[in-house]
């Protein structure tokens, strides 16, 4: 029977780097996406993530099973992520299809290419903490109040940020909503 | 209920994020409001576009690399433990802890009650400062000449008489 995320947690307190190392195989997708989708590109994305499963382990020793783990690990990639931001400037990538970092094939649908890109760069264009509520909203489908916590503010300050990010998302995607 | 408050709740109105009452006030609210039906239709486009996004795939050697990083970040926050500890550590497993607590208890006591015999004898001893030491020391001739009840005259007196607690005893 495999072990809980609080069970390993506390084992790799506790010095058991094995089982930081399920840790870090059951969640690196998720820790990778959410960093490079703020990022924007890969090295800073592995430096944001890596930095994430440092800080984690760092912390192992005074990690109580009461907090989900899944909870802690999306406050410590917003932090990072927001810092990330504050000391340099997002680097837009413009490399879309840069074969190795996407599971899917380059799409043979010119139309649906044009339109992911047009929605990263808008994405991409968008303010730090907007960016971040619309990452753990559209592509990571979090409920409301878990974005809240990651992003340690209210459930109100996020339909706000929320709100917000869809005004601007509108202007540079509407061509692809018309009726 | 009124169309702001509506639209402002869309978002998670599609997630299924809100208690079944609101949940059927809005579809209500969407079925009978043109406004709000085009704001939520316009909702479920953008999370449709999102949902068929590229998946960005963990660069090769992740696992590795952060593993390599975290062993390093151990090692160089291991310290080796001073002696101190490690005797402790020692004494702990042959059972010897509780002698040796005993042991430094009962030499501590007996190191104070020396030093506290010392002190108190030498305490009752008289440190006289002669006059004639001070004055050949620090050139204070002229101070012999002051009269009694001058300044510097209280001032010969005081460095030359006896401690306090002798004067008091």
């Amino acid at each position: 029977m495999s072990l809980t995320d609080e069970q390993l947690m506390i084992a790799a307190g506790k010095g058991d780097m094995a089982a930081f190392e399920q840790i870090v195989i059951r969640y690196q997708q998720f820790a990778w996406r959410i960093a490079y989708r703020h990022t924007g590109n890969s090295s800073d994305a592995e430096e944001i993530a890596q930095e994430a499963f440092l800080k984690i382990l760092d912390s192992a020793g005074s990690y109580r099973s009461s907090a989900k783990f899944s909870t802690y690990l999306h406050k410590v990639l917003a932090n990072l992520c927001i810092d990330h931001v504050r000391k340099k400037k997002p680097q837009i990538n413009n490399d879309f299809f840069g074969g190795k970092e996407f599971t899917e094939m380059p799409y043979t649908d010119l139309q649906i290419q044009e339109r992911d890109k047009a929605v990263k760069s808008a994405v991409d264009s968008l303010p730090a903490r907007q960016r971040l509520a619309v990452i753990l909203r559209y592509y990571e489908n979090l409920p409301y109040s878990q974005i809240a916590d990651a992003m340690n503010t209210s459930v109100k300050a996020v339909e706000r940020l929320l709100a917000r990010a869809r005004k601007l998302l509108e202007s540079s995607l509407s061509v692809f909503f018309e009726k | 209920m009124r169309c702001e408050y509506v639209k402002q709740k869309l978002d998670r109105y599609i997630q299924g994020d809100l208690p079944d009452p609101v949940n059927k006030k809005i579809e209500w609210h969407v079925n009978n409001c043109q406004d709000c039906s085009d704001a939520l239709y316009w909702l479920r486009k953008l999370e449709g576009i999102f949902k068929d996004a590229p998946i960005p795939s963990v660069p090769e050697g992740f696992t590795e690399r952060l593993m390599q990083h975290a062993g390093r970040r151990q090692d160089s926050q291991k310290l080796p433990e001073p002696t101190v500890i490690r005797l402790w550590g020692w004494l702990g497993r042959t059972d010897l802890k509780k002698a040796a607590v005993a042991a430094a208890v009962i030499i501590g006591l007996s190191l104070g009650l020396l030093m506290g015999l010392q002190t108190s004898r030498r305490s009752y001893k008289t440190q006289v400062v002669a006059s004639s030491a001070l004055v050949d020391a620090y050139h204070f001739d002229y101070l012999t000449e002051a009269p009694e009840n001058s300044i510097s005259g209280v001032y010969m007196r005081m460095v030359s008489s006896r401690n306090n607690f002798e004067d008091n005893q």
